[in-house]
């Protein structure tokens, strides 16, 4: 018979045969290793059956059923048997769902729910109850006083909702029944108990269909909203998100798009998160940039402008005037017609064009700040959108006049039009970005100027350079830091294998402890130190233990109790003797000798100069390297600091 | 003719009565299979709310080591009941009121070199070894409740027995 893990584990549970465990037991009588490994795994069975057992106590039990649906399964109550749920989440999000109120809706702002009957009789109003919460009705069971575990209720007096035509499920126990009514709640809205049916479908879990019968959060202004099929009625909360809504009859009969009510019925988009660098209308013509009006329209010579804002601009930088604005306002209030205060039906209605290229993300506003030349100029129409636009955009928040400083993003410097006229670059001084105009516009404008393109949020490149340098400059001061404080203090890593003796093929110490404050008569090599400080502690005895498959010996001297941890360090004295010194532990009376025959032949405490607290010498039958650390009380063992030496 | 099989709950009964009699014995092996009292309290309920599917006759016929099945199954697919929340309404979200083991969980749950070690070997090789050890199942209910044949839960429980008793003498000295 052939020594195996396998059948020694099956002849410790009992489950050999009757030939097979005879075989065993003669070779055990024979195999040393095999009588060794049944005692180990004897002891590893007793250690895992010694493990504690718990009692759950019977109403826990209990809780515990009915939270599984155990019980409830086995109670049917007046509506009949309950079926079991489509799968775990759904019914169990429903049981997490329903308790609390809305998390985004803490206000209880618009949670009167519809299509709620009124509970006979009424249950009693819980006094912290918020805007919509489910509670367990008062007629339900008894529920463990320790536990408030959600169940169902039997409600025999709710009208019930008429569950569906399901088909004959007799023949499959498991199958349950497809869009079921889900559980009657209580539910209590502003502390008025009122009753009614929770859809599944309004819970998120999809198990059926339809509309939602409850509609907790939706208030009545939401279930009321006067929407058509095509057009959005201005509201007054609409003012905060303006809909670029033509009047009728504006779009052409190709515009109008009977088939995709959804995208009418949606705001005006605003930027993309990310929009497609393709979808940035090219440059028109030279100082327009954009889509510009359609095709239709004429374009519009600008010289007289563009001369006039040259003056401006002149005449800014000699007056001071470094706001890009007050030049704009010192042409614009003669040229510019009166703007609308805001896109809708009581302004201008945009053409088809600028319809189109709202649903690409792309912002009028944002390309008309490219360049000085057309700036509120040339298309008088589209600058008046642009900025009715930009102030009533809902990124916008508050609206910013032109002749208002803007705040400018971090990194982001507009070139000042002075400044820029003064360098012979007027055509490419560039205003505040606009809101509604984030950094993918810019970059476009970088890349087409040759620069290199800002990075997202309008950060420059010598802002993250510098953010950069200040990185690396405070993780340099960390590391300098921490080097010094390593060196200052030196404490290997416990467990770490270093510090061999002179001779031996191990590895050279890395860092060698600092010698002790009195020079002492032995100069060891390949010391160590772990430990901090200490003091109390006596050394009780000594301990003999190969691991790693008889690789290393491991010697544990057992220190009784104490304050802090003690010092310890090692060092060779040649290549065979090991001293150790404890500072802050008194030496042993008696300590324990190795058995013969292993790498440590001896053990004796001595006396050196230099050295303070207990010092062992260990005599080594071989050079070897070695390694310890320590390890505080065993909850198995003796209390108390143990020093573990590793010899391999 | 069509066979009409009895309804889910009928079995329930003999569900409830499997639950009440061997709750101890499985919220034991999922403290220890898990190391958190409240982690093994939702994984026994949600395998008591998986064992509600499984047909009456793997009831009768597997007994206990379905309701281990169960239990294993629910916590290495960490599947909470209720369900763990996920994403920032998890925030917000009403953890309901925890189930109270007593005393008795808290001593299971202290930690000494066992546990640790315990811990600290592979999920299956612990369950095997809990199963064996301490639910005291066989090698054919172990592999009902492992979904493997009893030959392999043989195996597993060898390894497992060989794991833990290295990893329990390294970190004993």
């Amino acid at each position: 018979m052939k020594c195996s893990l396998l059948t020694l584990s099956c002849a410790l549970d009992g489950e050999l045969s009757k030939e097979r465990q005879a075989e065993l037991e003669s070779h055990l009588v024979t195999c040393e290793r095999c009588r060794t490994g049944m005692r180990y795994l004897r002891e590893e069975t007793e250690r895992i059956s010694q493990l504690v057992k718990v009692t759950v106590p019977a109403g826990t039990a209990t809780a515990l059923l009915e939270r599984a649906k155990v019980i409830a399964a086995a109670q049917p109550d007046a509506e009949g048997p309950i079926d079991p749920p489509k799968n775990a989440e759904a019914e169990s999000d429903r049981t997490l769902v329903e308790p609390g109120p809305d998390p985004f809706n803490l206000m209880g702002i618009g949670s009167q729910p519809i299509d709620i009957a009124e509970p006979d009789p009424p249950a009693p109003a819980t006094p912290d109850s918020g805007p919509v919460e489910v509670v367990a009705p008062t007629d339900s069971a008894p529920v463990d006083s320790d536990l408030e575990v959600f169940r169902r209720a039997p409600q025999p007096d709710l009208p019930a909702m008429p569950a569906p035509s399901a088909p004959d499920l007799a023949l499959d126990p498991l199958q349950e029944t497809p869009g079921a009514p889900a559980d009657n709640w209580l539910i209590t809205v502003n502390g008025t108990p009122q009753a009614g049916h929770l859809d599944p479908a309004e819970m998120g879990t999809g198990t059926a269909g339809g509309p939602p019968q409850v509609r907790a959060g939706a208030g009545p202004a939401a279930a009321e909203a006067p929407v058509n099929d095509l057009w959005q009625v201005p509201t007054e909360e609409s003012e905060q998100f303006p809909v670029f809504m033509p009047l009728p009859g504006a779009l052409p009969p190709d515009e109008a798009e009977p088939d995709r009510p959804a995208e009418r019925l949606a705001p005006a988009p605003g930027p993309s998160p990310d929009p497609d660098p393709d979808s940035i209308p090219p440059v028109a013509s030279e100082g327009v940039v954009g889509g510009g009006w359609p095709d239709s329209e004429p374009e519009q010579s600008t010289p007289d402008r563009e001369e006039m804002m040259q003056v401006a601009l002149e005449e800014s930088a000699i007056l001071g005037r470094d706001d890009l604005a007050s030049a704009r306002s010192s042409v614009q209030p003669s040229e510019v017609p009166e703007e609308p205060d805001r896109l809708g039906p009581a302004g201008i209605p945009p053409p088809p064009s600028i319809l189109r290229a709202q649903e690409k993300g792309w912002s009028p506003n944002a390309d008309l700040n490219l360049g000085l030349p057309d700036i509120g100029a040339s298309k008088p129409p589209l600058d008046a959108l642009a900025r009715s636009a930009d102030r009533t955009s809902p990124l916008a928040g508050s609206a910013f006049k032109d002749d208002e400083p803007r705040p400018s993003r971090s990194g982001f410097t507009p070139v000042r039009p002075a400044a820029a006229a003064a360098a012979g670059t007027a055509d490419r001084a560039v205003p505040p970005p606009s809101r509604r105009a984030p950094a993918r516009l810019h970059e476009g404008r970088d890349s087409r100027d040759g620069k290199p393109p800002l990075a997202r949020g309008g950060a420059t490149p010598r802002s993250w350079t510098k953010t950069a340098t200040i990185a690396i400059a405070a993780l340099a001061v960390v590391m300098i830091g921490w080097t010094l404080t390593h060196h200052t203090t030196t404490s290997p890593t416990p467990g770490t294998n270093v510090n061999s003796p002179s001779g031996s093929k191990a590895t050279p110490a890395t860092s060698p402890t600092p010698p002790p404050s009195t020079a002492p008569a032995i100069a060891l090599s390949g010391t160590q130190s772990f430990g901090s400080s200490g003091s109390g502690y006596q050394v009780q005895n000594a301990r003999y233990g190969l691991h790693q498959n008889g690789t290393q010996l491991w010697v544990v001297f057992q220190l009784g109790s104490g304050s802090g941890a003690p010092k310890i360090t090692t060092g060779f004295d040649g290549a065979q003797t090991l001293y150790v010194e404890m500072q802050g532990v008194a030496a042993g009376t008696a300590v324990a000798q190795p058995p013969p025959g292993e790498l440590v032949t001896s053990v004796q405490p001595g006396h050196v100069a230099g050295f303070s607290g207990a010092v062992y010498i260990l005599q080594l039958s071989r050079a070897a390297k070695v390694s310890g650390y320590l390890l505080s009380g065993s909850p198995t063992g003796p209390a108390g600091e143990r020093v573990v030496l590793q010899l391999q | 003719m069509n066979t009409v099989l009895e309804r889910p709950q009928t079995a329930a009964s003999t569900l409830e009565d499997f639950a009440r009699q061997h709750l101890d014995a499985l919220v034991t092996y999922a403290i220890h299979l898990t190391g958190t009292p409240e982690e093994a309290v939702e994984y026994v309920t949600a395998g008591m709310f998986y064992a509600r599917h499984f047909p009456p006759a793997s009831l009768q016929r597997d007994g206990r080591a379905i309701l281990y099945r169960a239990v294993t199954r629910a916590a290495r697919q960490h599947q909470h009941f209720p369900p763990q929340r996920k994403g920032v309404a998890r925030l917000f979200s009403k953890r309901p009121p925890l189930i109270s083991l007593g005393s008795s969980a808290a001593d299971a749950n202290r930690i000494n070199t066992a546990k640790r070690a315990l811990l600290a070997t592979e999920f299956s090789r612990r369950s095997a070894l809990l199963l064996r050890d301490l639910a005291k199942l066989s090698y054919r209910e172990i592999g009902v409740a492992l979904e493997c044949s009893p030959e392999a839960a043989s195996r597993l429980v060898a390894a497992a027995r060989r794991e833990f008793g290295s990893i329990y003498r390294d970190i004993s000295i």
